[in-house]
C-alpha cells in the first residue's frame, strides 16, 4: 500500500514537473514571439508582398531604363554631352506613388555615367530668388554669379506610369486573386525639332491571391 | 442541478450584458459627432485625434476623423486619415470566421465595420477635394481612378452619384489627363444629360466651389415582433425632405454664368443599405436558428434558465445601425468660367430645410495666371463661416 502511495506521489510530481516545464516553455516562446525585431534588407533584393507597386518594381524600372538611355547615340556621336531637363512622370495608375523617386533615381544614374549633363527645373526659382539677392547690393560684385549663364537644354526627359489591375470574376473559390500590369514609358523629345528622338518602356505583370475565409 | 442554475444564469447574463455594452457607438465618436454638428470643429479634432475604438468600429472613427479635419482645413491629415481608411477596407475584404460566428450568437453589431458601398466611394470622392485644395491635381487623378473602380462594379448603387462622377472628370482634367476626363464628361452626359464644359480659351480662369450642406440621416432600427422567438431588427435610412442649396456667383455685382451639380447623399446611402440587404436577412435567419436551438436545449435542462435565455436573445437582436454620420445631406459642385481682370468673386448660398434658412457668402480670391483653376470648399451646418446669417 505505502508503494504504491509513493508511486503515485512520483507519478503527481513528475505531471505537475511536466507541466511546468510545458508553462514556461510556453511563456518563454510567446515572450521571444512578442520581442521587436529588426533587420536590414538588401534594397535590390526582389521582395514583393502583394501584387501592388513596390521598391523592387522602382528599381527594375530605373535599371532598365537608364541602361537604355546609356545605351541610346546621344553621347557617343554628339561633340558635347547632351543637356536635359526632367518634365516629370506622370501618374496613372490607382497607388499614389511618387514618380519623382524615379525620376530621381534615372537622373542620379545618368550623371554618375557622365554621358549627360542636367537642368535643376526644381531649383529654378531658387536659383532666381539668390541671383536677385546677390545683385540687391548684399554681395561684392567680384562674387557675384554672372547673368546670363545658365544652360539651355537640348532634350526635354518625361514618362508616363499606368496600371491595369483586374480582379478574378465572381464565382465560387476559397481564394480571390487580382493581376496587375504596371507600364513605365519614358521618352526623350528634342527641343529644338520637338521630334521623340528616344523612347522606351518597362513592363511589369503580377498576379497575387488571398484567401476569402480568415479568423 | 440547484449548484449549476445561479452559475449558468450568470454567466448568461453576463454575457449578454457584455453584448448588449458593445451595441452602440463609442463615446468618443458621439461626442466628437455632437461638437461638429453644434459647430465646434477644433473640438471635434480634439476630441477624435488619438481617440481609440475597438476594432469593429475603427473604420467610422477614421472616417469621422478624416472628414472633420478636412472641414478645418486641415487637408494633409484628412488625406491620411482617408489612406488609413482606404487601407482598412481593402484589409476587411474577407469572410471573419471570428467576425460571422460572433455576429452569428450576438447581433450584426459584432462584425467589424466596412463601410457600405456608397461610403467606401465617398472616402474618394472627399480625397479627390483634399488633393484638389491642395493643388495637388495627379493625387486627385489617383482617387479619381479608384473611384472609377467603384462605379465599374457597383454602378447600379451608385451611378446616381453625379457630383463624385464630376468631380473625377475635373480631377483627370486638372492632372492634365484628358482621354480619362473625356470618358467621365461622357457617361456624365451619356446618363445624366449633363453637358461636358465648353472648350475654354487659355487667357480664362476656372473657378469651382464644392459645397458640404447639412447632415446625412443616421440609420435607425425597425423591429418586427412576430413572436417571443422571433424578432428582427433591421437598419433604415429615415426620409428626409432638405432640399439643394441655391448658389449663386457674383463677380463685380454682376451674376456669373455657371455649371451647377447636386449629390443628395440619402438615396444612395439607402440603396446601398438594401444592396446589402440579402446578406443581413440571411445572417438574421441563421441567428434566429441558432439561437432558437440554444434556447431549446437549454429549456429541455432547466426551463427557467431556457425562459430566460430566450428573453435575452430577444433583447439581444439589435440592428446594426452604425454608419459614417458626419457625412453632408448634399453635396454641391458649382463651376463658373472667370473673364480677365476680375480677382476675387463672391459666392452666395441659400440653404434650407424644413427648420430652417441658411445664408452664406464668401469672397474667394481667385488665381490671377491665365488658365488656371481655383478650388474652394465651403461648409455648411458646422458653423464656421465667414458671413453666415441663420434665420428661423
Amino acid at each position: 500500500m505505502k508503494i504504491r502511495m509513493t508511486i503515485l506521489q512520483m507519478q503527481k510530481k513528475s505531471i505537475q514537473c511536466s507541466l511546468r516545464f510545458f508553462i514556461l516553455t510556453g511563456m518563454a516562446l510567446a515572450l521571444t514571439a512578442c520581442a521587436a525585431t529588426t533587420r536590414t534588407l538588401d534594397p535590390r533584393a526582389e521582395q514583393h508582398f502583394d501584387a501592388s507597386y513596390d521598391f523592387s518594381d522602382k528599381q527594375q524600372i530605373v535599371d532598365v531604363l537608364t541602361e537604355s538611355l546609356l545605351n541610346a547615340a546621344y553621347s557617343s556621336n554628339a561633340t558635347e554631352k547632351p543637356k536635359v531637363i526632367i518634365y516629370g512622370i506622370d501618374n496613372e495608375t490607382t497607388e499614389h506613388i511618387s514618380t519623382s523617386g524615379i525620376s530621381d533615381d534615372i537622373r542620379l544614374q545618368l550623371i554618375r555615367s557622365g554621358e549627360y549633363r542636367f537642368i535643376n527645373r526644381e531649383q529654378r526659382e531658387n536659383i532666381a530668388e539668390e541671383a536677385d539677392f546677390q545683385f540687391a547690393g548684399f554681395v561684392a560684385p567680384e562674387q557675384r554669379v554672372n547673368e546670363g549663364r545658365q544652360l539651355g537644354a537640348d532634350f526635354i526627359l518625361s514618362g508616363t506610369l499606368r496600371s491595369i489591375k483586374k480582379k478574378e470574376p465572381r464565382q465560387i473559390r476559397l481564394n480571390k486573386s487580382e493581376t496587375i500590369y504596371y507600364s513605365m514609358n519614358l521618352e526623350m523629345t528634342d527641343l529644338e525639332t520637338g521630334e521623340i528622338t528616344w523612347a522606351d518602356a518597362v513592363e511589369i505583370a503580377r498576379e497575387a491571391s488571398r484567401p476569402i475565409i480568415g479568423w | 442541478m440547484r449548484f449549476q442554475r445561479p452559475g449558468r444564469l450568470c454567466a448568461l447574463v453576463t454575457v449578454c450584458g457584455l453584448a448588449l455594452q458593445a451595441c452602440s457607438t463609442p463615446g468618443v465618436l458621439v461626442t466628437a459627432r455632437e461638437q461638429f454638428k453644434q459647430g465646434s470643429t477644433t473640438a471635434a479634432v480634439q476630441t477624435l485625434s488619438g481617440a481609440e475604438v475597438s476594432a469593429r468600429d475603427q473604420l467610422l472613427l477614421l472616417m469621422d476623423t478624416a472628414l472633420v479635419a478636412q472641414a478645418a482645413e486641415q487637408y494633409n491629415e484628412s488625406i491620411v486619415a482617408f489612406e488609413q481608411a482606404y487601407t482598412l477596407i481593402d484589409e476587411l475584404d474577407f469572410i471573419s470566421v471570428r467576425d460571422q460566428s460572433t455576429a452569428l450568437f450576438l447581433n450584426d453589431w459584432a462584425i467589424r465595420y466596412g463601410g457600405e458601398i456608397s461610403e467606401r466611394l465617398w472616402i474618394h470622392t472627399f480625397q479627390m477635394i483634399n488633393y484638389l485644395m491642395l493643388n495637388r491635381p495627379d493625387g486627385a487623378a489617383v482617387e479619381a481612378r479608384r473611384a472609377v473602380n467603384l462605379f465599374d462594379k457597383h454602378g447600379d448603387v451608385l451611378n446616381e452619384d453625379v457630383l463624385t462622377r464630376y468631380l473625377m472628370a475635373l480631377s483627370f482634367e486638372s492632372a492634365g489627363q484628358f482621354d480619362s476626363a473625356n470618358v467621365e464628361y461622357r457617361k456624365l452626359n451619356e446618363q445624366l444629360g449633363i453637358d461636358p464644359p465648353a472648350r475654354r480659351s487659355k487667357a480664362t480662369r476656372d473657378l469651382v466651389v464644392l459645397v458640404a450642406s447639412g447632415f446625412i440621416e443616421p440609420k435607425l432600427a425597425g423591429d418586427l415582433i412576430l413572436d417571443i422567438n422571433a424578432r428582427i431588427s433591421f437598419p433604415f435610412y429615415p426620409e428626409s425632405y432638405k432640399r439643394e442649396p441655391g448658389i449663386t456667383v457674383f463677380a463685380n455685382a454682376q451674376v456669373l454664368d455657371t455649371q451647377l451639380v447636386h449629390t443628395r447623399l440619402l438615396p444612395i446611402a439607402r440603396s446601398a443599405l438594401a444592396k446589402r440587404g440579402k446578406s443581413v436577412a440571411a445572417r438574421h435567419a441563421l441567428r434566429l436558428v441558432a439561437k432558437n436551438q440554444i434556447a431549446n436545449q437549454l429549456e429541455d435542462q432547466d426551463a427557467l434558465v431556457g425562459g430566460i435565455a430566450r428573453l435575452l436573445f430577444l433583447v439581444l437582436e439589435q440592428a446594426d445601425t452604425r454608419s459614417w454620420e458626419t457625412l453632408p445631406a448634399w453635396l454641391s459642385l458649382v463651376r463658373a468660367e472667370v473673364p480677365t481682370g476680375i480677382d476675387s468673386v463672391n459666392v452666395q448660398i441659400n440653404s434650407a430645410d424644413a427648420l430652417s434658412v441658411t445664408d452664406h457668402s464668401r469672397t474667394i480670391v481667385l488665381n490671377s495666371k491665365p488658365g488656371s483653376l481655383t478650388v474652394d470648399m465651403i461648409r455648411l451646418g458646422v458653423g464656421r463661416f465667414d458671413q453666415q446669417v441663420v434665420s428661423p
